[in-house]
């Protein structure tokens, strides 16, 4: 067994592992970072710490929120550095059973076949889980302009 | 026990313990190249202290196993597999030694005739039966713990206490907050109190990773003196700027590289007195070590007065040793070809001393330096001496910032790099040439760039809007950088930034300021590069092209050099033949009118003004149309891509105008108009070879 966090952005769940999960908090203040990939919302200070917050929506290809609408910052650790993903909203601790999980089905958006691990059925529908470093490890930055 | 060696043993044991667990994994992957370059390295660190501590039986027993390294590096790696018990059994015998040395303060008596004899049987070809194991090693007491008044802390935990005090900072501020306004005495003194602990704890904490570069260099001024003995050289060393302060880590890091460069520069850099004596040099050679904050970066120059490198050996060597093809070697400046002594392996000493020259060491330094993030470069004059610069980026320093104002957004830039604020209006103008903005100031051009451009913040504004410029001094380069105003002034301790960040190379990392929220810092070194001028006019204080010297010339780029004055000029190197040293005495008056001979012939001279006394001259030997002349030059500067002039107000006679080549402005000569107006027919041999 391991453990899972549930994440939801519109309609559909996701899931990191608990252990890599630091934090969660309300929106925070963000500070842009021109010329960053597409899918970094920018910077964010946890208790004088940097963290990088990830818009999971723009990099998984969805569409983004509503600019009024709640947001939820899940601060998760990776190679000794703190990302935020920014999403809807934050659910429940999963105990998720290894044999029941599924492959990730071949049809599935090559963006989102990347940073899959693997599918877990539930009664309520299909949770996708998340593999962090796959997660972060995104096309270079743009280069500044000559 | 001396604290040089009580340093040198807690060090040893440490890389005793690394080399340990090397030689295993060797055992296992006798394939891998890069184990056999650390451990060789690891050896040769520590065979070097042990040489100007005097601990002879150490490092004879280290030399030989190095010997043995080395030749089985040179013969192919399958043989590593004979020798790895071997050299454990030399790894072994050394930490019996350090042990020793530990208890006793000096070596034991002895010797280890019996390894050596060992070690010189794994060389041999016919060694590839594996060796005995070894036999377990003398049963040794731990080595006792050596130092009593420091201890040594993980990085982690300094940094975690960081940010801890960061909270606490931001706590104390929301309780000055909340406490606003109220009169109750005792509240008011708790929090005063709370407010000098709180910022005594954060300077106390800082400074625990701070330390001047000098204590890195307290060991250097022994070992120069040492080093000169025993090689019958005289040597003085100069240390500058030792109150530079530099993160403890980083310190740490650069230890070893100083003590390699040093001893570099002693064995190949410093000619013997007699040497020096006659190439009408001082018999004492100068080693000038220097540090100092520049910009994003503490740079650190080693320079030495002795012979210099020679680049057709460097290019001997790298064919030698294969580096790279023959095409691209060609391909390579002078500046490339010098890097190679970097390159692990790679080595021009004819002899291997016991002081250097095996091909380890320089790639030490550059490995070390680049672990922290920094650079290291050398440049060289031949006969003038070689200077390393080494930059280490200002990551994990604090540094006081001015926080600017650009699109809405802030943004910090290290206060070392700003050289002045002007504000744009009607006596300072923005001017356009084409679609690039420059402003006059006191009598030079400035290169600008809108900082809203750079970072695609994509704001439009009009041209005659009033901006605010922050005028930049990287390096040899100025320019100016366009905001909408200057904020704030604040001492920041610089963040990295997450590794996806990284590749806009336009940022030196990012920062909390005392409001809690986050800015991103500006890194000058970038932003210099981007304004299109290269950092490379003054590549070193005394540059010399060696290579070029009675060479002859070609390409589409300009030379830079010196002559009457401060202002560089520069000739297009299309109508440049050749460069010439030439002595004082060689420039003759015919008619009343300054003449080089040259080749047997009578060459017009130019000169721009009187000659720096005492200096080297050069002649620049210029054609045009059959014709050739020569113009005295001072110093020969560098050569940089053409440019386009910017301003032909100035263009006369002899002058088509002034460019701004590194972010100052050079004169641009007109060859062709010297040439034809003093000009002597080209000597026939020359027509050939133009």
């Amino acid at each position: 067994m391991s453990d899972f966090i549930s994440l939801r952005i519109g309609t559909q769940d996701f899931g990191v592992p608990v252990l890599q999960v630091r934090d969660v908090m309300r929106r925070q203040q963000l500070t842009p970072v021109p010329l960053a990939p597409r899918a970094i919302a920018g910077l964010l200070n946890l208790r004088g710490r940097i963290v990088t917050a990830i818009d999971l929506r723009t990099r998984l290809g969805l569409p983004p929120q509503a600019a009024d609408s709640d947001a939820t910052h899940v601060v998760v650790e990776n190679g000794g550095e703190l990302y935020a993903l920014v999403v809807d909203s934050v659910g429940d601790v999963l105990a998720v059973d290894e044999r029941q999980l599924e492959a990730v089905p071949p049809g599935l958006d090559p963006q989102w076949r990347a940073v899959a691990s693997a599918v877990y059925p539930t009664a309520d529908g299909l949770i996708v889980l998340l593999d962090i470093a796959r997660l972060l490890d995104m096309a270079p930055p743009r280069r500044a302009a000559s | 026990m001396d604290e040089l060696l009580r340093e040198f043993i807690a060090e040893t044991n440490e890389h005793l313990a690394v080399l340990e667990r090397d030689l295993v994994a060797l055992e296992r992957a006798p394939e891998d190249a890069r184990l056999v370059d650390d451990i060789f390295r690891n050896i040769h660190s520590i065979k070097g202290t042990c040489s100007f501590l005097g601990l002879k039986r150490l490092e004879s027993l280290l030399h030989a196993a190095e010997n043995a390294l080395g030749k089985l590096r040179d013969e192919g790696l399958p043989a590593a597999l004979a020798a790895t018990g071997t050299l454990l059994g030399a790894c072994d015998r050394a930490k019996t030694l350090v042990a020793a040395l530990a208890q006793e303060g000096r070596e034991p008596e002895g010797g280890d005739a019996d390894i050596v004899a060992r070690l010189e049987l794994a060389m041999r070809p016919s060694a590839l039966v594996p060796a005995p194991a070894p036999a377990a090693p003398e049963p040794s007491t731990a080595a006792p713990a050596a130092g009593v008044d420091t201890i040594r802390v993980n990085l982690d935990t300094i940094e975690r206490l960081m940010a801890e005090i960061s909270e606490l900072v931001l706590a104390r501020n929301q309780l000055t907050q909340l406490l606003r306004g109220r009169t109750d005495l005792e509240a008011t003194q708790a929090l005063q109190r709370l407010s000098q602990v709180t910022s005594a704890l954060q300077e106390s904490v800082m400074k625990t990773r701070m330390q001047p570069i000098g204590q890195a260099w307290a060991k250097l001024p022994r070992m120069v003196r040492d080093l000169a003995r025993e090689l019958g050289k005289k040597i003085e060393l100069k240390l500058d700027g030792s109150e530079t302060e530099l993160d403890r880590q980083v310190l740490e890091l650069v230890k070893d590289p100083f003590t390699h460069l040093m001893r570099n520069a002693a064995d190949h850099g410093i000619e013997t007195p007699a040497q020096r004596r006659r190439v009408g040099k001082p018999e004492t050679g100068t080693v000038t070590l220097s540090a100092r904050q520049e910009g994003s970066a503490i740079v650190i120059t080693l320079a030495d007065d002795g012979r210099g490198i020679d680049p057709e050996r460097i290019r001997a060597a790298i064919r030698r040793g294969g580096f790279v093809s023959d095409a691209e070697l060609k391909a390579m400046s002078e500046h490339q070809l010098l890097q190679f002594v970097f390159h692990p392996g790679f080595t021009t000493a004819a002899q291997v001393t016991n002081v250097s020259g095996r091909g380890v060491g320089l790639d030490v330094v550059r490995s070390n330096v680049e672990k922290i993030g920094g650079t290291v470069e050398v440049a060289s004059g031949l006969g003038r001496g070689t200077r390393f610069t080494i930059k280490i980026p200002l990551t994990l320093a604090i540094v006081p910032a001015l926080l600017l104002d650009c699109a809405g957004q802030r943004f910090a830039i290290p206060q070392t790099a700003v050289a002045e604020l002007v504000r744009s209006g009607p006596e300072h103008r923005i001017e356009w040439i084409h679609d690039a903005p420059v402003l006059r100031l006191r009598g030079s051009l400035l290169p600008l760039v809108a900082l809203s451009d750079v970072l695609l913040l994509g704001e439009e504004r009009g041209t005659d809007n009033e901006w605010l410029i922050v005028i930049i001094g990287y390096g040899a380069q100025r320019f100016g950088l366009m905001v909408d105003g200057v904020d704030d002034a604040e001492e920041i301790v610089v963040k990295s930034l997450a590794p996806m960040l990284r590749g806009t190379r336009l940022f030196a990392g990012s920062t909390v300021l005392g409001d809690g929220s986050v800015v991103l810092i500006l890194d000058p070194g970038a932003l210099a590069a981007m304004t299109g001028a290269s950092d490379s006019v003054e590549p070193v204080r005394a540059p010399a092209p060696p290579p070029q010297l009675g060479g002859s010339m070609r390409g589409d780029g300009l030379l830079l050099f010196r002559a009457g004055g401060a202002t560089p000029k520069a000739l297009r190197l299309a109508s440049l033949l050749r460069i010439e040293e030439i002595a004082p005495g060689q420039i003759e008056q015919i008619d009343g009118k300054p003449v080089i001979l040259y080749r047997g012939a009578a060459l017009p001279l130019h000169l721009f003004g009187a000659a720096a006394p005492g200096g080297r001259q050069f002649a620049l030997i210029a054609a045009h149309d059959g014709r050739i002349c020569a113009f005295v030059a001072d110093a020969v500067l560098d050569t940089v891509d053409d440019m386009p002039v910017l301003d032909r107000a100035l263009a006369g006679p002899g002058l088509l105008g002034v460019a701004m080549i590194g972010g100052r402005p050079v004169e641009i000569v007109d060859a062709a108009h010297y040439v034809t107006t003093a000009s002597a027919r080209l000597p026939a041999p020359e027509r050939s070879a133009a």
